[in-house]
This record gives C-alpha cells, structure tokens and sequence, in this order.
C-alpha cells in the first residue's frame, strides 16, 4: 500500500509479519498504518517495524505504534522498531515513549528475538 | 539571503494533504537550523495544523489557515497561525496522562503534549465571532 506520502511493504519470516515503513507518518497517512496492522495483527502478532527509511514522525504515528503494541502484547506478541533515524526517536524520546519499545538496530536481530 | 532576519507567511487549505506541502516550505526555508531543532518546529506546526483541520475545521476542506512566520537573529522564532475555527485557547489544555496513553494505547491526544514540551512560550487571542490567533515562540538552540 502506498501514496506520495508513505510507503508500506510487508512480509513473514518465521511467523514473524515484519513491515518495512517508507516516508512520512502524520494525520494524513497514520490511518494506512493503522488498516495494515489491524490486518496483520490478527494473524501475526508478532510485529517488526522497519523505521529506517522513516523520515518524519508526528503524534498520530507514534499513536498508532502505540495502540498496536498493547494489542500485540494482549495476543501474546510483541511489535519492535528497527532503525529509527534520529529526528524520529527524537519524537518518541520528548514523549518518554522510548523505553516502551523494544528497539533493534537490525531486522534480522529483531527477527530472531520474536521468533 | 541575509538570515540573521527572516519572515514569510504561508496559506493552506484546512486539507490534511497540505501538512506535506507546508512542512516542506518550513524545512526549506529553516534549513540554516540543526536538523533535530528544526524537526521540532516543524513537528509543532504539524501539529497545531492536523488539530485546526481534524477538530476546528472538522476535515471541511473549505477553509484557511495562515501562518506567520519570524526568525530573529537565529536565535528566537515566532510562529503565528490564524484560523477561523471556533474558539480553542491551546495554552488552557491539559497535558494528557502518559502512562495512560502507554498502558491502553490510547492513539490520539499526544500532539498539543508534544507543543508545549517543545516551545517556550504560548500565547492566545481569540478572534470575533470565532478564529484563534496562537503565536508560539521557541529559543532556537
């Protein structure tokens, strides 16, 4: 699923959905995030989220991180980030959100520690 | 350009498609300030914007919304938005509860949080019958 705007590709590794997340998360594009992990989410609760070509990050993205990690948790499964640029974990650090995810500098590592 | 002063004011239509539009003008006219810093600034007009569009406008598109913005010596900015929503005085909201928000996930109500944690000062006038002027003034670091 994609716009001008951000971009979303996703595959399953060993039972884990990882979503490789492009572009820029804000009001506009925060709900197609949200459409994909409602989706995902049934399935596979187990969740990577590659943030490295993430660029931008605003309240209604980190929002939707949010609510899917306690719905993963709830299932039994985890959502972790992977490689968030710095002007990103900059947002989730002026909210103290960033101990609440577990972070992983590669998806590979991710992998292996939900897997 | 000489950069010690700066001053531009940007137009949108109350369309989320023009929270793009408008952070690309900021980073490009504030590209003389540390990429963190200026995320930030960009972050709180975002903000400001998706909650004008989204509650004031109600996603109608058929609206305004004016931004001022003043750069004094790379040291200080001021940003003025205008719009014609109803009253909505940002510096009287309360900060949400976080740990509530990390414990039930709750997705929305952490943009204005983020606002106050990043400017220094907030100043409100309401405009009659109805429209907000929100002028925000951040120390550049």
């Amino acid at each position: 699923m994609s716009n001008s705007d951000l971009k979303i590709a996703q595959n399953v590794q060993n039972n884990v959905c990882v979503l490789t997340i492009e572009g820029k998360l804000d009001a506009k594009t925060a709900p197609e995030l949200t459409s994909i992990l409602s989706t995902t989410i049934t399935k596979y609760p187990k969740i990577v989220c590659n943030l490295e070509k993430l660029n931008y990050i605003a309240s209604a993205g980190i929002g939707v991180f949010l609510k899917f990690l306690q719905e993963a948790k709830s299932k039994k499964g985890d959502l972790v980030l992977v490689g968030l640029q710095k002007q990103v974990k900059d947002v989730f650090d002026l909210l103290k959100f960033t101990n609440l995810f577990k972070i992983y500098s590669k998806t590979e590592d991710a992998i292996k520690e939900l897997s | 350009m000489d950069e010690s002063k700066i001053n531009f004011k940007i137009v949108v239509k109350s369309e989320l498609s023009e929270l793009d539009r408008i952070r690309s003008v900021l980073e490009d006219k504030l590209h003389f300030i540390e990429l963190i810093e200026r995320n930030r600034i960009v972050l709180v007009v975002d903000e400001i914007l998706s909650n004008i569009i989204e509650h004031g406008y109600k996603l109608n598109p058929n609206n305004l919304i004016e931004i001022e913005v003043e750069v004094l010596n790379q040291e200080e900015i001021i940003i003025k938005i205008y719009d014609d929503a109803p009253h909505f005085d940002l510096s009287k909201t309360s900060n949400p509860n976080l740990m509530e928000h990390s414990t039930e996930g709750k997705p929305r109500g952490l943009g204005l949080f983020l606002v106050r944690s990043i400017v220094d000062e907030i100043q409100y006038q309401p405009k009659y019958p109805q429209g907000n002027i929100n002028i925000l003034i951040k120390k550049i670091n």
